[in-house]
Formats: C-alpha cells, structure tokens, sequence
C-alpha cells in the first residue's frame, strides 16, 4: 500500500487538536461551600485591612493581628513547622508557650510584610478539596493583582475544623504548574536550623526574634 | 512565616530556572516512616557549596543585580513579557522531548500545540495565544524526566551564576542542551542569536526574583538553607507535575494530641 502523505498544515491542525485535548477540565472533587466562604470572607478582610490608610499604623496592626489569629491556627502551625523536634514543646510546657508567641509575632509580622504588596487586590474562590470530608479541606483562590493585566496568582489555603472553627493551617502558592507549601518550607528550614544547633530551640527563638524586629521597624518605616 | 518569604514573588521564581529546575524523587510509601535524611535535601558538600554561593553573591551583588534593575528601570513590563514568552516559546523542543520521554502524552501534545500556535500566531512567541485556548504552560526538563525513571536527586549542588541544582539535574542541563534544535545549527548570526537567548535568559530570571532575593537575603535565618529548601520543594511539585494530591499532604497534630507514630518526624511530609 503505498504511504499517503501528510500535508504540513494537518500536522500542524493535528498537534494543535492533540494539546486542545489535553487542556481538558479535569474531574469534578467534592467540594465543601462553608470552608470556600470562611477563607473568601476573612482573606478579603487581610487584604482590605492592609490597605486601609483611612487607619493609623497602629490600629492596623491590631486589626490585622487579631484577623490573622482568628483565621490561622498559629499554635498548630507552631508545633508543626519544628517537626521532629516538637517532642520538646511537649515535655516543657513554658518552652511551649514561649515559642508559640515566638513564632506567632514571626508569622504575624511576615504575613504583614508581604501581604502590604497584595494589599487591596481582590481574592476569588475558585474551589476546594475535601481530604478529610467536614474537617480537612483545600481551598483554591485566585489574588488578581493590581495591576492591569497581570496573571492572577493562584493561592490554595489548607483549613482543619477544631470545634465548630475553621482554621488556615498552611498555604501554597502555584504558578506554572509548581506548588509549595510555605508551612512545609518554613519546617524544612527550621529543622535545617536546628540540626545544625543540636536542637536547641530557644537558639533558634533567639534569631527569630532579631528577624522580626528588623521586619517590625521596616514595617514602621513604611507606615 | 518565613515561607511568605516567597509569598508574592516567589511565584515569579517558580518560573525561573534558576530557582526552579528542580525535584525530588516523588512518591515513597505514606506507611513507610520518612527517613531523616530524606526530609531535606541531601547536601554533603555543604560546606564547599557554601563557599561557591559566597562567591554567587559576591558576583551578583557586584554585578548581576545592578543589570537585572537597570533592565527592568528601562524597559516597560509589556516589553519583559514579551522577552518571557520568547524565551519559554525557544524552551518548546526541549519540553516536548521530555513530555514524550516521561510517557506524558497529553501534555507532549499540549507542548506542541503552544509551540505551533505560539511561533506563528504569536509572531515567533512574542505573545502567548495558546493559554487563552486553554493549552497552560508547564515546563519540563531531563532532570525532571531522569526522576520519573526513578533516578534518585544525588547531593545537592550550588553552581555560581546558575544557581541552586543536584547532580541529577545538572546533568540534565547537559542533555537538554542536546535537544536543544538551536545548538545543532552551525553559523555566526545562529550563535549571535545563542548568546543573545542567554544573555536574556539570565537577565530576565534574576529581574523575576528581584524581590524574592531581596526578602531572603534580608529576612533569612540562613539565605543558603532558604534557597536549598524552597529548590527541594519545587523540584518535587515539578517532577509530579503540579499540586500533590491532597491525601499526601502532611498532618497537623494539635499539640495536645498524642504523636502519631512514636518516634516519628511529627508531621514531617511522609513523600520526602
């Protein structure tokens, strides 16, 4: 039989069909409607309050602080992010206090230092994940910047309920089809950290408090 | 937390290849407790990479850096993009080839649907048309593809000017260079071109993280261990293409609970 031959415009009509195809919808997951209206309502509030000028320094620190321990489980993500070292926060209840509040001033004052660059951009569920039905669950988002016709950002939030609350216990940036869990990240740094001190967690406490107090004055410089 | 480090334009870096061309091996058993030196990247030249990033720093800070401001100072964001999408566009037979060699289909044929809709209606990639028809760009490289095989990362390496990598990805470097069409061309204006795709490759993925590097570098406990961590973690996302699914992600114990396992890494990703 003799080789019919292909023209170069089927080729190409071909290879563009090939990729419509796999751009695709993918299949439908369980959602959960109350955990996508708890991180639509409170992410609007951090993002608006962070740019309310209509407030003094001050009080938007306040009101952001309050916010963020409302929306984020700060003493679960405290445990978490020492990993395998977080024994000790179980044998020494003051060490356990202390680095919670540590770690929250840290978490709290990042959170406001990056977050001001997203400050009054709108933030738009677009779904969610159940991983553990009712009590575990990812929320997809979008943050479109403020800027014309950037790409918005694709910002997925973890929630576990304790209790009748809702609460963020990680969040994950994609772009490009990368993920990272910042959660996840900030755990490998600390366990990098206190590997190298022999895990010594109030060292650690130590160098955290020194970064956030450069972050609290250049938040202050900024107001 | 310091991961916000990264908050907004990490995401820029995730597209960089500097920061962003790399992986682990994915997917040990979720029973199976993680080995310690699992959890974070190998890295037993530490102290000889941790020179060779002295020396990136030193390089950047002198002279790096200063170019990438002064081309994002002088040019408009629409004209960077444009830079972007060319460079990506260039990457096209590279991902293809990888797409193809990990068995991944769907996503050769979306490769090659961008690059075909891409060089032609987006005038030689200038503009990116395909991702409004739906084709999402990804990228892939045989770093990627060696750990699909099952090949393991090897130590982590920091090489200057290039940035954060693992034995297995810096090999990988060397044989996308080889499926690389435009490296098969003899010619002068070819490698004028070849110099030019560098020079812009460079320039555009260190004005990407402009700020990303500047929040490390001022706000890191360790710059080194930050950029090593947050290199592993995209790596991984990269090599299992996208989001892990939800049921690998790790558990966050309250405090008050009892650990899950005695002795185990609490709450350290099982995968790692």
């Amino acid at each position: 039989m003799p080789a019919r031959s292909i023209s170069r415009a089927a080729f190409l009509a071909g290879l563009v069909g090939v990729g419509l195809v796999a751009g695709a919808p993918a299949a439908y997951a369980a959602r959960n409607a109350e955990a996508e209206r708890y991180v639509q309502e409170n992410a609007s509030s951090a993002l608006r309050t962070l740019g309310d000028r209509s407030i003094s320094a001050a009080q938007r620190r306040q009101t952001f602080d309050r916010l963020m321990q409302q929306f984020a489980d700060m003493p679960r993500i405290a445990n978490f992010v020492l990993g395998r070292y977080s024994g000790q926060l179980r044998a020494d209840t003051a060490l356990r206090t202390e680095w919670t509040r540590t770690f929250q001033e840290y978490a709290i004052a990042v959170y406001e230092d990056r977050l001001e660059r997203f400050s009054g951009s709108a933030i738009r569920v677009t779904g969610s994940t159940e991983r553990v039905a009712g009590r575990d669950v990812i929320v997809d988002t979008e943050i479109q910047p403020r800027t014309a016709g950037g790409r918005p950002m694709t910002v997925q939030w973890r929630l576990l309920r304790s209790g009748n609350a809702w609460k963020v216990v990680d969040v994950s940036l994609l772009m490009d089809g990368n993920q990272i869990w910042l959660a996840q990240q900030q755990q490998r740094d600390f366990l990098a950290q206190l590997d190298a001190n022999n895990g010594n967690i109030r060292a650690l406490m130590t160098e955290i408090r020194t970064v956030t107090a450069s972050m609290r004055q250049r938040i202050m410089a900024r107001s | 937390m310091r991961g916000l480090v990264s908050v907004l334009s990490f995401a820029a870096c995730l597209a960089t290849p500097a920061l962003a061309s790399a992986q682990e091996p994915a997917i040990a058993s979720a029973q199976e407790p993680a080995p310690a030196a699992a959890t974070e990247q190998s890295d037993p030249w530490e102290g000889f990479n941790r020179n060779l990033f002295a020396v990136h720093e030193g390089v950047d800070e002198a002279v790096v850096e200063p170019i990438a401001r002064g081309y994002r100072a002088v040019t408009p964001g629409v004209f960077r993009q444009g830079v972007r999408n060319v460079l990506r566009n260039l990457r096209g037979p590279v991902i293809f080839a990888n797409d193809v060699l990990q068995g991944e289909f769907n996503r050769a044929g979306t490769t090659a649907g961008r690059f075909v809709i891409n060089s032609t209606v987006g005038v030689v990639g200038v503009f990116d048309p395909a991702t409004p028809m739906g084709l999402e760009r990804h990228d892939e490289d045989f770093g990627q593809t060696l750990a699909v095989w099952g090949v393991d990362s090897g130590p982590y390496i920091f090489i200057p000017l290039m940035g954060p990598s693992t034995v297995r990805d810096t090999f990988g470097r060397v044989v996308d260079a080889a499926f690389d069409p435009l490296n098969w061309i003899d010619g002068d204006e070819v490698d004028d071109v070849r110099i030019a795709r560098t020079v812009f490759t460079a320039l555009s993925a260190r004005e990407q993280v402009l700020e990303t590097v500047d929040d490390i570098r001022r706000d890191s406990l360790d710059p080194y261990v930050t950029i090593r961590t947050s290199y592993g973690l995209l790596r991984e996302s990269a090599i299992q293409n996208g989001p892990a699914d939800v049921q690998d992600l790790p558990d966050f114990e309250d405090i008050d609970d009892e650990p899950a396992l005695e002795g185990s890494a609490g709450g350290e990703n099982p995968q790692h």
